[in-house]
């Protein structure tokens, strides 16, 4: 986590809904967004604590007993506008119940690798915030670090090998960057204290992936905690294979090299000698 | 004074064993270095080095929407897809069963933990060669890190491992030390097709390959997409360096690449 290459603000992007169901555009889309027709990739992640849940887009069940703390695969969808209602698990009949969470005109633009939290607010009502994710590529043997701030909680200081590498990331932030893979001792901490709000817990940072944390939960219940998600398949291969510290080019080797060389000597003795002998043998 | 000896001298030197003696100097001093050239492993074998299978870039199918890094340029964004507002709500296709995962890094983390244990050694009976074989990234300079004892190679620790199942994985060793020794690798040179490689593993299994391919590319020209592969045939990749060693730049002009496949 020392080497931090580059570090991408995402507050922007990141836009709550509320109950109320509000249109959310996922206004600014980043131009990592690839084109992809007519679909988007779209994982759910479940952050609201204690409450098992189905979830519905566009008046059909999209998940059963979606249960706290887990994150779906990504999963192809039409892109297009969802309406998204989250009832409590096993409602039998969602008719005329009203959902715990909801959201409508949410905007799934085609090409977007976006994550839908079902999550707390700061003040602890239970949200749906749609996140674009970035699906750049990193550098050959580092990965990127995404954190996002989806907890009843105030602001957060994030830390890795104990040294702070997101300040002050409020609810519902995201904060990205790109480091050396492997594994760092990862914790959150209230803005600007020493006081540990969840961990330290071990976080792998995967080469060539993103890996997205989410802190979620509640601070007054005490139940704060991180959920990871991953994307693969980002990484970049090494520039080269640098594989030659001196020179060894198989040039002649030096003893056929001493042999070639008295060989032509010779040659050249013989040769002399020849001709010194047909001088004498004239001059007599 | 040998001139001045007379008879026994001149007779031993005749005019003929001098020529014979000429003749026999001009042979090996033109053959000494003719044999040498001639009995020269060629150059390459095989069926040559695979393709670069280039990762999807963006823009084109993308479905993976994985390398996005590149911007796809204005007149694509105009294009691509657009969304019209007002359109009738897409029909959601399926339900998304089985599909929600554990999301606690301890969970994630044993999730992803590599399935194939890590090779510890690379044997290459034809050449005589045991070495063995440390997991490495990247160098500062984002190329494969390798050991700084020649006797010793890199697995590249984030691509393929051997035995995993799928892609290359990519063994490589300096050709030589600074001062001059030889690298354990150096004789990749001499590989011949079907020669048989074997990767010994950190849970002691052994897997075994047989060479289908050397080449020497300029470094400039290495097919890292290809080589790197983690998704494509089981293979295992030796590199080293090879070709001219150019001052200047203080590296070889090429990489000696040896691809396997299992046996």
């Amino acid at each position: 986590m020392a080497t931090t290459t580059s570090r991408v603000r995402s507050r922007a992007r990141a836009l709550a809904v509320t109950a109320a169901g509000a249109l959310v555009a996922l206004g600014g889309l980043p131009a990592a967004a690839s084109s992809s027709g007519d679909t988007a990739t779209v994982t759910v992640f479940h952050g609201v604590p204690d409450t098992p849940v189905d979830v519905y887009a566009n008046g059909e069940r999209l998940l059963d007993d979606f249960e706290p703390g887990t994150v779906t695969d990504p999963q192809q969808l039409p892109a297009g506008s969802y309406d998204l209602a989250v009832y409590p698990a096993d409602t039998e009949s969602v008719e005329g119940v009203d959902p715990v969470i909801s959201a409508d005109g949410v905007e799934v633009p085609a090409g977007a690798n976006v994550t839908v939290a079902a999550h707390l607010t700061e003040s602890g009502d239970p949200t749906l915030t749609p996140f674009v994710n970035d699906t750049s590529a990193v550098p050959a043997g580092e990965g990127r670090v995404t954190v996002r701030h989806t907890a009843a909680a105030p602001a957060v200081d994030v830390l890795a090998d104990d040294a702070v590498i997101i300040g002050g990331l409020t609810n519902p932030d995201g904060e990205s960057l790109t480091t050396a893979a492997g594994t760092v001792s990862a914790a959150v901490n209230l803005a600007g204290t020493d006081t540990t709000a969840i961990g330290p817990t071990d976080l792998t940072v995967a080469e060539g992936a993103s890996t997205i944390v989410y802190a979620w939960g509640s601070a007054e219940a005490g139940n704060l905690a991180l959920a990871v998600q991953t994307i693969d398949d980002l990484g970049s291969d090494p520039s080269g294979v640098p594989s030659g510290l001196g020179d060894a080019s198989t040039g002649f080797p030096a003893g056929l090299a001493a042999l070639t060389a008295l060989a032509a000597g010779g040659a050249v003795l013989v040769s002399v000698t020849m001709v010194r002998r047909r001088r004498a043998d004239q001059g007599a | 004074m040998a001139r001045s000896t007379g008879g026994d001298d001149r007779r031993a030197a005749t005019p003929r064993r001098l020529a014979a003696v000429l003749a026999a100097c001009l042979a090996v001093a033109v053959g000494t270095p003719l044999a040498w050239a001639l009995t020269r492993p060629p150059a390459a074998v095989g069926e040559g080095l695979p393709s670069s299978a280039p990762r999807p870039t963006v823009g084109t199918t993308g479905t993976t929407g994985t390398t996005g890094g590149a911007t796809p340029g204005p007149q694509r964004e105009r294009g691509a897809a657009p969304d019209p507002p007002g359109d009738a709500a897409p029909a959601v296709p399926t339900r998304w069963t089985d599909v929600a995962r554990d999301a606690s890094p301890a969970a994630v983390a044993a999730r992803r933990a590599p399935a194939a244990a890590a090779p510890v050694e690379v044997r290459i009976p034809a050449l005589d060669v045991v070495a063995p074989v440390d997991a490495l990234g990247v160098d500062e300079d984002g190329a494969m890190a390798l050991p700084d004892d020649v006797s010793r190679t890199a697995w590249y620790r984030w691509g393929a491992a051997p035995g995993s199942g799928a892609g290359s994985a990519v063994v490589a060793g300096h050709v030589a030390a600074a001062d001059g020794e030889r690298g354990v690798l150096a004789g990749l040179t001499e590989l011949g097709l079907d020669d048989v490689v074997e990767v010994v593993r950190a849970d002691g299994t052994v897997v075994p390959y047989r060479v289908t391919t050397r080449e020497a590319v300029e470094k400039t020209a290495l097919p890292v997409a290809a080589l790197f592969d983690e998704d494509g045939p089981e293979r295992l990749v030796l590199v080293t360096c090879g070709g001219p060693y150019l001052r200047d730049v203080g590296a070889h002009r090429d990489n000696v690449v040896v691809v396997a496949e299992l046996l």
